[in-house]
C-alpha cells in the first residue's frame, strides 16, 4: 500500500459503496429529493426562449482534456439537446477536444432520433473548435448566428469571460456552470444563472432521476457530510493538542 | 457490442489505473504506467480524427459554396501548408517557427487581450448596486483591489489589512468548500465513468 493513501482508498471505497446502496434503495421506493437548482430549472425556459424567438442557441463545452466536468457537461447537453430536438430549435455544440466531438454527435444524433426527427439532425452544428481556435470561433458563431441563449460548461478557464461576455453582447441569455473555483466569479458576473461546482455533478439526477445518477449523488452528498465531520473531528483533535487524528490521516 | 466494449475498456484500465495509484505492486504498477502512455498515444489519434472532421466540414461547405464558404478556403490552405511543413521538416524548424511565432501567437495573445474589456464590461454589470448583495460586492471588491496597489494604503493603512483578510479568510473558505464539493463530484463522476454506470457519451446513454 502506498503511504499516506489509506484515507482517500477508504473514502473511494465509502463513495462506492454508497453509490450503489442508494441505487438499490431508489430502485426500491423510487423516493427522491433534491433541493431546487434555479440554473437547472431555467434550461427549459431558456430552450423555450429561443425556440419563440426562432433564434439558435449554443452550448459550449470547456476543456482541455476529456474529465469528468466534461462528462458531467455531456450529460446536460443531452437533455439541452432532447428538448431543443423536441421544440424543433436550433442547437449548436461546440466541442474542444477531438475526442469530446463524436461523442457530442452522438449525442445529439440519439437525441433527434428519439424525438422521431432524424432528418432534422445536422451532424455540422457540431463543430470541434480546438484551443485557441475556440476563442475566435465562438465569438464568431456567437455574431454570425445571433444566438439567443448560450451554455458554458465544463473545464473553464481565461475563455469563460471572453464566451460570457461576448453572448451577452450577442443579446443571448446565459446558463454557466464549471467546477473551477477561479472562473465562477466571471460567470456569475456575466451568466443569468450559474451552476457552482457541485451543483453540474448533481445535473444528471435533477435532470433524469437515472438510478445510478441518485446514487451518485447520494455518494457526493455523503462525501460532503463526511468532510464536514472530519473538519470538526479534525478541530476539536488540534484545539486539544492531539496529534491522532491528524496521523491517522497521514497514513 | 458497441456499448459494451468501451464500458468493458474504461472498467478494466480505470481500475488497473486506480490499484497502481493506491498499491506497490511491482506489475500493476507498470502495467498501469503502460495505460498511462498509452493515452497519450490515443489522444493523437483522436486528434487526427479532429483534424480529420474538421477538413471534412469545411471541405463539404466549400463544395456546397454555403454561406461564408470562401473562409474556409483560408482553413483548407493554411491547414495542409502549415501541417506539410511540420512533416516534412520539423516542428522545430526555423519555418515552422517563424510562422508560429509570428502569426499563430499574435492572434492568440490578441484573443486573450480581449478578456480586459469583457472584464471590464462584465464588471461594470456585476457592481451595479441593485440590492444590497450587490452593494456588498462592490465595496469589498473595490476595497480588496485598492488594497492590491500601494494607493489602498495611501488613503488608509486599514485598506491593505482588510483586503489580506477578505483574501485570506472569507475567500478561503469559500474555495475551499467549492473545492471539496466539487471534487468529490468528480470523484463519483470517475467511479460512475469506470464502473460503466455513466453512458451518456455512448450513443447520449440510450441502450
Amino acid at each position: 500500500m502506498v503511504s499516506g493513501r489509506v484515507g482517500s482508498l477508504v473514502l473511494l471505497l465509502a463513495l462506492t459503496g454508497t453509490l450503489f446502496y442508494a441505487m438499490a434503495a431508489f430502485k426500491k421506493t423510487g423516493k427522491l429529493h433534491v433541493r431546487r437548482i434555479a440554473g437547472l430549472d431555467a434550461i427549459d425556459d431558456l430552450i423555450g426562449r429561443v425556440t419563440e424567438m426562432g433564434r439558435p442557441m449554443a452550448f459550449v463545452l470547456g476543456g482541455t482534456e476529456l474529465e469528468s466536468q466534461g462528462f458531467a457537461s455531456m450529460r446536460v447537453l443531452s437533455h439541452v439537446a432532447a428538448q431543443v430536438a423536441r421544440y424543433e430549435a436550433k442547437l449548436f455544440v461546440v466541442a474542444p477536444l477531438p475526442e469530446m466531438e463524436p461523442m457530442c454527435q452522438e449525442i445529439m444524433k440519439t437525441a433527434y432520433m428519439t424525438a422521431g426527427k432524424a432528418e432534422s439532425y445536422n451532424p455540422s452544428d457540431v463543430m470541434y473548435m480546438p484551443g485557441d481556435a475556440s476563442k475566435a470561433g465562438v465569438l464568431g458563431l456567437y455574431q454570425r448566428e445571433k444566438v439567443a441563449g448560450a451554455m458554458l460548461f465544463g473545464n473553464y478557464y481565461y475563455e469563460s469571460m471572453l464566451f460570457a461576455e461576448a453572448a451577452n453582447l450577442a443579446g443571448a441569455s446565459q446558463i454557466g456552470g464549471t467546477a473551477n473555483y477561479h472562473q465562477l466569479p466571471f460567470f456569475v458576473a456575466s451568466c443569468d444563472y450559474t451552476l457552482i461546482a457541485e451543483e453540474i455533478f448533481a445535473a444528471g439526477t435533477y435532470l433524469s432521476k437515472e438510478p445510478s445518477e441518485v446514487g451518485g449523488l447520494t455518494a457526493q452528498e455523503m462525501g460532503k457530510a463526511l468532510a464536514v465531520l472530519v473538519m470538526v473531528v479534525g478541530s476539536v483533535f488540534a484545539t486539544l493538542g492531539n496529534d491522532v487524528f491528524v496521523n491517522l490521516l497521514k497514513k | 457490442m458497441k456499448r459494451e466494449g468501451p464500458r468493458l475498456v474504461a472498467l478494466v484500465t480505470g481500475l488497473i489505473v486506480l490499484i497502481g495509484h493506491f498499491f506497490t505492486s511491482a506489475p500493476i504498477k507498470a502495467a498501469s504506467a503502460e495505460i498511462v502512455r498509452w493515452r497519450i498515444i490515443v489522444a493523437a489519434f483522436a486528434l487526427a480524427l479532429g483534424g480529420f472532421n474538421m477538413l471534412r466540414l469545411h471541405g463539404n461547405k466549400i463544395s456546397q459554396k454555403r454561406p461564408n464558404w470562401q473562409y474556409s478556403i483560408i482553413f483548407v490552405v493554411a491547414f495542409v501548408a502549415y501541417f506539410t511543413l511540420g512533416v516534412t521538416t520539423s516542428t522545430t524548424s526555423p519555418g515552422y517557427k517563424y510562422i508560429w511565432q509570428n502569426l499563430y501567437q499574435p492572434a492568440a495573445s490578441t484573443m486573450y487581450s480581449f478578456t480586459l474589456f469583457y472584464m471590464a464590461s462584465a464588471c461594470w454589470r456585476a457592481f451595479r448596486i441593485r440590492n444590497w448583495q450587490s452593494g456588498v460586492l462592490m465595496v469589498t471588491g473595490a476595497a480588496v483591489l485598492l488594497g492590491q496597489v500601494g494607493l489602498g494604503a495611501a488613503i488608509s493603512p486599514a485598506i491593505p489589512k482588510f483586503s489580506a483578510w477578505v483574501i485570506a479568510v472569507p475567500n478561503a473558505a469559500a474555495i475551499r468548500a467549492i473545492t471539496i464539493g466539487g471534487s468529490l463530484g468528480m470523484v463519483v463522476m470517475s467511479i460512475r465513468v469506470i464502473l460503466g454506470l455513466e453512458r451518456t457519451y455512448m450513443a447520449g446513454g440510450k441502450d
